[in-house]
């Protein structure tokens, strides 16, 4: 048997396929799906979006309004310190107070935001 | 391409994909169903990577041969009941029936081997093509191509 024969018995292979119509139908009904799974995906993704810039926002704000109140606070605490008997424990928190401070910031910030966050989320969910 | 565009795309060149994909599978129909569906879907899925139609051809050939591979890997449980309706017409039984000894003699040919051949000999696919398309070089293709072709001569002679 030789190359031509080969090709001959492969080129001539023609079976009887299923029904093109029923293929058809059925690769339609799985495109909607995909097309349905694609907008649902691009949906989450733009709501995820969303509450992600909101809970940036806030976030920043935040941020701001409490180093804004930073000085103020500065004061509160000298007074405090001035009016009160000098203690160990006291003495530590006053001494390291801008440390004390920046941290306190940027977990109510960071807690602002994660808040922020999942509420935008539920919002947009219910809307 | 819109989705419109590719089912009347699909719906043209479908025959020849599913004939193929019904050698390779060695006639078994159903399953050579399940790897074009699949196959479309997933072409579907990333065809905003094509540039040209042209490429589309080839494209879908190479993903057929890859969700073949992972059919073959996993094992079929069920058949849709749909795709019962249409097994066993005489039509189709008589027409299968003629194909028996070249599904058998296929079907002796290991995967790469299958797929240089069907794709050198059914759809005309050049050495350099299929080699692209397998993502391997010409010297390997020419060698499936070289070792299948003997299996088939020696399969295909003594069913005669």
């Amino acid at each position: 048997m030789d190359d031509d024969k080969i090709r001959d018995i492969l080129g001539r292979f023609n079976p009887q396929l299923s029904s093109s119509e029923r293929f058809m139908s059925e690769l339609s009904r799985n495109l909607e799906s995909v097309e349905m799974i694609k907008r649902h995906a691009a949906e989450v993704r733009r709501r995820s979006r969303r509450a992600v810039v909101s809970a940036a926002v806030v976030g920043l704000i935040t941020g701001m309004i409490l180093m804004w109140l930073m000085p103020y606070l500065q004061g509160a605490v000298m007074k405090v310190q001035g009016a009160m008997p000098s203690i160990a424990g006291l003495n530590v928190i006053i001494d390291h107070y801008m440390l004390i401070s920046w941290i306190v910031t940027a977990l109510v910030c960071v807690v602002v935001s994660l808040n922020v966050y999942e509420l935008s989320l539920s919002v947009s969910k219910r809307s | 391409m819109t989705r419109e565009q590719y089912t009347e795309y699909v719906t043209a060149t479908q025959g020849a994909f599913r004939r193929f994909l019904l050698a390779m599978c060695c006639g078994d129909g159903a399953l050579a169903d399940d790897v074009a569906q699949e196959s479309y879907i997933k072409a579907y899925l990333a065809i905003d990577n094509i540039r040209e139609l042209s490429h589309f051809n080839a494209w879908i050939y190479k993903i057929g041969y890859n969700t073949y591979l992972n059919h073959r890997r996993g094992v079929r449980m069920f058949t849709s009941y749909d795709a019962v309706d249409d097994v066993c017409t005489p039509e189709r039984a008589d027409k299968a029936f003629d194909y028996q000894s070249l599904y058998a003699a296929v079907g002796e040919l290991p995967d790469k081997e299958r797929m240089a051949v069907l794709l050198y000999y059914m759809q005309n696919y050049s050495a350099g093509e299929i080699a692209e398309l397998m993502e391997t070089s010409d010297e390997a293709v020419r060698q499936y191509l070289s070792r299948g072709r003997k299996k088939l001569r020696i399969l295909l002679s003594e069913e005669e």
